[in-house]
């Protein structure tokens, strides 16, 4: 029994976890059994589960192919990240392979992959992916910058020019995940982000002190909020503690533990 | 008891204590079950002068009156500075301080820290000391005298019976590193604060040094910090250890002359 399910209702969907290897540092349960047990124990339905393989693989869609068969014994615990890499050859094919497997968001990591926010290749995918009726999501940072191997990347994606990019392509379905966003409740960049279909994983924000998350559900509305574990490169219980001190009525706590998830990924 | 071993205060625009921080650090530790927090109030950038510290820990000073059964103070001072000394002596015996915060001014081994750790292993108060091993550039030239762990080994060689706590293993900073070292240091405390909040870090620490080294602590990453402690592989009394046994343990040792 978690010490959670009773607080966040019983369908909490986890936004914001992965199956596969860190080159750079081991991670544990790291697998669909290891995923399942954690989510069993803190009382999550589901996970939205990308490939932790892709961020490094030169051909991204072997993650994808992997997650796919690791997941597929348990088609009610998981729903999954396509992640694709539209500067390398064949996306279109692997797009399409990933949408008639079912899976339900596209996943982009711009400087892990070698190209730009702006650039043609990167606008091609996110217009593909929501032909394909494919939210579109980023991950702001895989590890702590300050703790990189030294063959790892320098630069965190700026949540900035995300927003930038969503306002180039308003008929598409943004998903944030892992930023901090600390503008004040009457920044502009809210109420632009507000105009779009734009979600936020709050997982690298604070329910107490700075109060981000208080401030960016006042500004954005809960119903973009999403809860997310960032398991198992991150450690559960600080994503259901945030929701737990979150000043918010218990309806809204639900609708970011799921029912917001459930929603945009289960269509 | 839950003690958080690492907490700040910070000051106002106008220099004094900002009080509003002050009280909703308290909210939280309501909220998450923190009894007690440690605190100092650093300058992060700069020399830190006499009075700059001295006004810091003014601030601290007002901290522990408004709330004196939730906050204890560190004393914060540059160790190269001539009324260090003086300040630490001041704030341990007169204000009741509970140990000495260091930062980034030296590394933790350096001679010109020597006089401070050698009063603090004589009065067998807690050091509490900035520290990591920043991989990432920013980081490297925004702190060039930052202590890793291999400062914290040498420098309890030198003062075997100090007692040193190593900041915030998820402060940033390859932390794997740190444990790699601090197995040949021990003497040296490490605390869990810091907006890492890596799966399996703690598990690792408790490993690599043992539970009874270990302090939780937060460094203003309240959830976060908590959280972890939650999630570690631990027995009840193991847990109830790192949250705040092993630092009360540590204040027991207290030997003021």
């Amino acid at each position: 029994m978690s010490k959670y399910d009773s607080i966040f209702g019983a369908d909490v969907i986890d936004a914001h976890t992965f199956i596969g290897n860190w080159a750079f540092r081991r991670l544990r349960r790291n697998d669909a059994a290891g995923l399942i047990a954690m989510m069993d124990q803190f009382g999550i339905s589901r996970s939205c589960v990308a490939s932790a393989d892709s961020i490094l693989y030169r051909d991204a869609h072997e993650g994808n192919k992997k997650l796919y068969d690791e997941t597929r014994a348990h088609p009610d615990r998981f729903l999954l990240y396509a992640t694709l890499n539209p500067a390398y050859a064949g996306w279109q094919r692997d797009l399409k392979e990933c949408v008639d497997l079912g899976f339900k968001a596209l996943r982009l990591y711009p400087i892990y992959h070698g190209y730009t926010l702006e650039s043609a290749e990167c606008l091609s995918i996110i217009d593909a992916a929501t032909e394909a009726g494919l939210p579109v999501s980023f991950q702001c940072r895989v590890e702590d910058l300050r703790q990189r191997h030294w063959m790892d990347v320098l630069d965190n994606l700026d949540p900035e020019q995300v927003l930038g990019i969503a306002e180039q392509r308003p008929e598409a379905t943004f998903i944030l995940l892992e930023s901090i966003l600390s503008w004040p409740r009457d920044s502009d960049h809210w109420k632009r982000m507000h105009a779009l279909p734009f979600y936020v994983e709050c997982s690298r924000m604070t329910s107490v002190l700075g109060k981000d998350i208080e401030t960016m559900v006042g500004a954005l509305g809960p119903e973009r909020v999403l809860l997310g574990t960032g398991f198992p490169f991150k450690t559960p219980s600080p994503a259901f503690l945030k929701l737990q001190c979150l000043d918010v009525d218990e309806l809204n706590k639900r609708s970011i533990a799921g029912g917001n998830a459930q929603k945009l990924f289960v269509r | 008891m839950v003690i958080d071993c690492h907490m700040h205060v910070r000051a106002a625009k106008d220099g004094s204590l900002d009080t509003a921080y002050c009280d909703a650090t308290i909210e939280a530790g309501d909220l998450l079950g923190i009894d007690v927090f440690c605190v100092s109030d650093l300058q992060l950038t700069g020399p830190l002068t006499y009075d700059e510290f001295h006004g810091a820990n003014e601030r601290v000073k007002q901290a522990i009156a408004r709330h004196p059964k939730r906050y204890r103070g560190y004393c914060y001072v540059n160790p190269s500075d001539p009324k260090a000394l003086d300040e630490v002596k001041a704030r341990i015996k007169d204000d009741g301080f509970i140990g000495i915060k260091l930062y980034n001014q030296h590394f933790i081994d350096d001679d010109i820290v020597a006089p401070i750790l050698q009063l603090a292993s004589d009065w067998q108060i807690p050091v509490l000391s900035h520290a990591g091993h920043p991989m990432d550039p920013t980081t490297q030239k925004l702190q060039p005298f930052i202590s890793d762990a291999a400062h914290f080994v040498r420098a309890v060689k030198r003062f075997p019976k100090l007692i040193l706590i190593h900041a915030h293993l998820g402060g940033g900073g390859d932390w794997e590193w740190a444990l790699k070292h601090l197995q040949e240091a021990p003497t040296v405390y490490l605390d869990t604060a810091g907006s890492v909040i890596d799966e399996w870090m703690v598990d690792k620490a408790v490993a690599a040094i043992g539970v009874e080294r270990i302090l939780f602590a937060t460094d203003m990453t309240i959830e976060g910090g908590v959280g972890k402690i939650l999630d570690a592989n631990l027995t009840d009394e193991q847990r109830a250890r790192v949250l705040g046994g092993n630092f009360a343990a540590i204040l027991d040792k207290r030997a003021v002359a």
